[in-house]
């Protein structure tokens, strides 16, 4: 009975992972469209209800009920395939994402994450990587040029940036010692304990990481639009063409803000100034803030040629995170 | 920009005593027998007396009575001394000796000519056509071609009834259009079999062309091999069409050329005919040409900037440039009308006077927009991923200037200093003061920086021209007294010989007197050249539109061969066609 | 005075290189543009007026009394009620069109001798909007707009005739007869875009 409860538990509360994710996103593609109708001085979505409130759900529908074409020429497995393994990937990140700390409600303990892990971070990593298997199917399958070129490019660039991304968050790992993101937040206490102020090269190596995982401006090599249309989508219509974006843009975009929420910035660690809810703010706040620095970036800068991306991982970020894990092995052997 | 002194051209006819010359102030030109035509210009692009090296224009003209028929023109630029000279000699057989092995610039205007005359040329690695699909049975620009073309193909309406009469001039048969077989043919007849992996479609309708160019890029890899360019996706055939339109009413279609920078072909275009008929234009109206063609340069540069670094990524760029654009817009609606196709020029003046308060709005404009240029710049100019994109990218030689004939902001960003505004300076160029940037290394970098150095230089001339427009309020802005200018509405109102006059002007066209004249004027794009040959009637015979677009996008695809999509991406950008001019 | 220059090629140091001053600044730049008002008309609901000079549909202006001197001698040999079309068809708007054919005017001979413009249509969509026809006009009747908003979904919606154009023509004088030649009028929506402007 007891083994039927937890599953019980744990599906309750995956479903409402997933859905509140869906919704998130959704909302999220507000957040960046009205950021970016701000920064270029125009007021972004507005008519959909107040000040385009209701945008998301328009876009939704419209996407839902779009015709949906596949084209004759395509590998139809992949072709379809190849939108899920881009979004369940994603979004399964989130099962390890602590949101903040455990609190009892009405006699209830709630835990604000699927399950803890004593690998969270390994899984997150291995679950991102396999989101590239998407883009690469999508790009085969559609079996068109511009596809083709755009998958092959996002390959070449996350096989780059995966490698970087592993070996920058060795250092915070080590400075925890453990791979359970809820024991690395346990980690930082007070404002000076966050790992931002002893891994700077490894933050720095990780923004630019997540930038290139999710495509975000200078890297978003594989849908330039100036040379390939699309990218890896152009043959996409309808809901299979919404997921990618979905997924790239703002999940993918979300779940890495949030790990880097957890290892440089303290996680939900913060003064208690919000009553029992202090460490979901401070999480979403945190989180937030690093979105919409993501989000900043994106909209401010152009962006690099393919062989730049995968020369400046290579040669600089792969060296700049090696350097890093060996000062901080010193550091923490020294310190014992 | 002083013609060949008739001196030295006495020098030549020592040297080739079969050439026969003519000189005036409008043109200079020697005429050549077919025969002698490659040694003679081999010697004026080498001799170290004449220097000839750079390629501006090649044509033809087609007289049908004459036998041989067609007349080739050659118009070369000399940088040493500063000064042009017009070639000219005749088809014999149609054909005419190819030029590729002197200037490469020739390749395409011998296609073109091949395209629109039939005229072969012996020697050219590539003569197929031009804008016109393979398969296409006329030669347009002949004579014998009728002007409103042949229309033998039954094209319906899609959403008409049938049998039904949308409206007094609807005809559903058109002129012929290409099939897939005829772009088929025209695409295999570019690339004689695949050299590497992918052939690449890159366009007709592709975000990054800008228009309606069709790339072939011959990839292996990301890396293309090898690039072929098929224009005419927008080919309108203005030059046909002017030949059965008055001078004033080839206006309008001057604007649709480059159509982004619509006041400055206006100008150009209007000068040409000005000088054919010797109008003086009066100085307010001189005023106001240089003001709004400077004008229309920074929105055309704005347009230019915002495109390009959306090319590159920076979208936020292309939103920026565009809201001083739209202020550019403004005012050019404020005063001529229209926000685009302005046709804002009339010969021998401007359409209307500026109206209240449209110097007060400039003088805003000139105030505010050095703060935005700096927003631009600090966006840009320093930014690392910029500079990666684009140093190095492109990179055009001084020689290459000279071979391909490239102009406006190309070239100088090559650091040649060819700039009609100051060579043959027209309207009050003369009278104002601003410096031309030039680039040192010739990449695309050095371009990106002539041309935002252009918009503030353009700025200080607008300066310069509120001031002088502000001192010169009550002069006339037409030269109406000129019997060759039509007069202006009021005037028709009030007094019957300007209505006689516009009723004349209007139904026989101003009654040019014979004879040749080249002249152009200072593009965003490059050198925009008007050639007329004049018959003494109220329609030019011909009229060729050297295009700075098209010249310049000659050279892409030899920059090209080697690089990436992404630098492809860079390199259109900078090099800046429009398609509108490019296809004419 | 007309100077050659040579320009200057920045280049990154390599404290800029290493702190990222590149990017500061251009982040600098975007978000103290966040912070500025919105620029943007709100375009079905907000709409600028406009300037007097805009070349937008056809109209006809009609027989008000306000006929230039050129008009008093023409319509001696026309028959032209008050507030109908000033045309005289003297078909000189035709001949001025860089593209004649969208034209299409007919004139009647009445019994008492005098003309009579029935037929005056224009396909808009053939229409360089160049307005060589408003100048060419002797009796200041055709003129242009500020309507612009004219998409039809037929052909035939497009094609403007004798009756719609005087009544254009009669509200456009109606509304803006009395404008001053401005630049513009609607200074206040453009004070949006443009910001406080002095005005002389």
């Amino acid at each position: 009975m007891e083994l039927i409860g937890v599953i019980l538990g744990l599906v309750v509360k995956s479903v409402i992972f997933v859905i509140g994710m869906f919704l998130l996103a959704a909302y999220l593609t507000l957040v960046e469209r009205k950021f970016a109708g701000h920064i270029q001085q125009r007021p972004g979505p507005l008519h959909v209800g107040f000040h385009g409130l209701l945008q998301p759900i328009a876009d939704a529908l419209k996407v839902i009920t779009k015709e949906d074409l596949v084209p004759d020429f395509v590998d139809k497995l992949l072709f379809y395939m190849a939108s899920l393994l881009a979004f369940v990937p994603a979004i399964m990140i989130l099962a390890v994402i602590p949101f903040g700390e455990k609190i009892t409600l009405f006699g209830y303990e709630l835990k604000p994450y699927i399950t803890d892990l004593n690998v969270g971070l390994i899984l997150a990593l291995a679950l991102g990587s396999i989101s590239i298997y998407g883009v690469i199917f999508a790009g085969w399958a559609s079996n068109s040029k511009y596809p083709m070129i755009g998958g092959l490019r996002k390959a070449a660039v996350l096989i780059g940036y995966e490698v970087a991304l592993g070996f920058a968050l060795v250092g915070p790992i080590m400075m925890a010692g453990s791979f359970s993101l809820r024991e690395i937040v346990e980690a930082q206490q007070g404002f000076f304990g966050a790992f931002i102020w002893y891994q700077p090269i490894a933050f720095i190596v990780f923004l630019f990481a997540i930038l290139a995982e999710t495509g975000r401006t200078p890297f978003d090599v594989q849908e330039a639009e100036a040379e390939l249309v699309s990218g890896y989508n152009t043959e996409y219509s309808g809901m299979k063409f919404g997921l990618f974006p979905l997924a790239e843009w703002y999940i993918a975009t979300f779940v890495l803000s949030a790990i880097a929420v957890i290892l440089f910035f303290g996680g939900w660690n913060g003064p208690h100034i919000f009553g029992p809810f202090s460490s979901y703010i401070w999480f979403l706040l945190k989180l937030g803030i690093v979105f919409m620095f993501l989000l900043w970036v994106h909209w401010t800068l152009p962006r690099y040629r393919v062989d730049q991306i995968t020369e400046l991982a290579w040669k600089v970020m792969l060296p700049l995170t090696f350097i890093n894990i060996f000062l901080t092995a010193f550091i923490v052997v020294i310190k014992g | 920009m002083p013609w060949i002194k008739e001196e030295k051209l006495e020098t030549l006819k020592r040297l080739f005593p079969n050439i026969k010359i003519e000189c005036n102030e409008k043109i200079s030109s020697i005429e050549v027998e077919k025969g002698q035509i490659l040694e003679i210009l081999e010697f004026l692009k080498t001799s170290e007396d004449f220097g000839f090296q750079m390629f501006i224009d090649f044509t033809c003209v087609d007289y049908p009575l004459h036998k041989p028929r067609f007349q080739g023109v050659y118009i070369l630029y000399s940088p040493e001394f500063k000064e042009r000279i017009v070639v000219k000699t005749w088809a014999t057989d149609d054909t005419l000796p190819s030029l590729i092995h002197l200037w490469k610039g020739a390749k395409w205007a011998e296609r073109e000519a091949y395209d629109m005359f039939g005229v072969t040329f012996e020697g050219h690695d590539n003569l197929v056509r031009m804008f016109m699909w393979e398969g296409y049975k006329y030669f347009p620009l002949r004579k014998d071609f009728p002007k409103e073309g042949i229309a033998d193909t039954y094209l319906p309406s899609l959403n008409e009834p049938e049998n039904s009469i949308p409206s007094h001039d609807y005809n559903p048969y058109h002129t012929q259009l290409p099939t897939i077989e005829d772009l088929e043919n025209t695409e295999k007849k570019r690339f004689e079999k695949k050299q590497a992996q992918i052939v690449l479609n890159w366009g007709p309708l592709h975000p990054g062309t800008h228009g309606t160019i069709w790339f072939l890029f011959d990839m292996e890899g990301e890396v293309i091999k090898h690039c072929d360019i098929i224009l005419g996706q927008l080919h309108r055939g203005i030059e046909k069409l002017s030949e059965d339109l008055t001078y004033t009413q080839i206006i309008p279609y001057t604007d649709r050329m480059d159509y982004i920078s619509a006041i400055c072909s206006n100008v150009a275009y209007v000068n040409a005919v000005e000088k054919l008929l010797d109008i003086e234009v009066p100085e307010k109206a001189k005023w106001i040409r240089t003001m709004m063609c400077e004008l229309q340069r920074i929105n055309s540069h704005l347009l230019w900037l915002g495109t390009f670094a959306l090319d590159l990524g920076a979208l936020t760029i292309f939103l920026y440039t565009f809201r001083e654009r739209e202020k550019l817009m403004d005012i050019i609606e404020g005063i001529a009308g229209i926000r685009l196709n302005s046709s804002f020029m009339r010969i021998g003046g401007v359409r209307y006077d500026l109206p209240e308060g449209a110097l007060d709005v400039i003088k805003h404009f000139t105030k505010d927009f050095p703060s935005k240029i700096k927003e631009y710049e600090t966006i840009l100019t320093k930014n690392r991923i910029w500079q990666r994109r684009n140093i190095g990218v492109g990179v055009i030689k001084e020689e290459d200037v000279y071979q391909y004939g490239l102009t406006g902001s190309v070239a100088r960003g090559s650091g040649v200093p060819y700039d009609i505004r100051m060579l043959q300076p027209t309207d009050a160029y003369d009278k104002v003061d601003f410096e031309i940037p030039l680039g040192t290394v010739g990449d695309s970098y050095d371009r990106y920086l002539v041309r935002m150095e252009e918009m503030k230089q353009s700025l200080e001339i607008v300066k310069q021209c509120v001031k002088q427009l502000e001192k010169i309020k009550d002069d006339k802005y037409l030269a109406t007294d000129n019997p060759y200018v039509l007069p202006t509405l009021q005037e028709t109102f009030i007094s019957i010989e300007a209505m006689v006059k516009d009723f004349n002007l209007r139904i026989y066209g101003e009654q040019t007197p014979e004879g040749e004249i080249y002249l152009s004027g200072e593009n965003p794009r490059g050198e925009l050249g008007f050639f007329i040959v004049s018959k003494g009637e109220g329609k030019p015979y011909r009229l060729r539109i050297r295009s700075g677009a098209f010249y310049n996008l000659q050279v892409f695809p030899e920059l090209i061969e080697g690089r990436t999509i992404a630098d492809a991406v860079v390199l259109l950008g900078s090099l800046d066609p429009v398609v509108g001019e490019t296809d004419r | 005075m007309v100077k050659v220059r040579y320009v200057e090629r920045p280049t990154l140091s390599t404290v800029e290189k290493i702190f990222f001053i590149d990017f500061v600044y251009g982040l600098k730049t975007t978000i103290r543009n966040f912070f500025r008002k919105t620029i943007t008309t709100i375009y079905p609901k907000e709409k600028l007026v406009p300037p007097k000079r805009f070349r937008g549909t056809h109209a006809h202006r009609a027989k008000d009394g306000n006929e230039p001197p050129s008009f008093v001698v023409l319509a001696k040999f026309m028959e032209i009620h008050d507030y109908e079309s000033r045309c005289v068809a003297c078909y000189m708007c035709q001949q001025a069109c860089p593209m004649p054919t969208l034209f299409k005017i007919e004139a009647e001979q009445l019994p008492n001798g005098k003309k009579r413009v029935t037929t005056f249509d224009m396909n808009l969509l053939n229409c360089l909007y160049c307005g060589l026809c408003v100048d060419a006009c002797p009796v200041d009747c055709i003129i242009m707009t500020d309507e612009f908003e004219n998409a039809g979904e037929r052909r035939n919606q497009c094609v403007i005739h004798k009756d719609d154009m005087t009544e254009r023509g009669i509200s456009f004088d109606r509304r803006r007869g009395n404008e001053p030649d401005r630049i513009w009028i609607d200074d206040k929506a453009r004070e949006k875009l443009w910001g406080q402007i002095e005005w002389t």
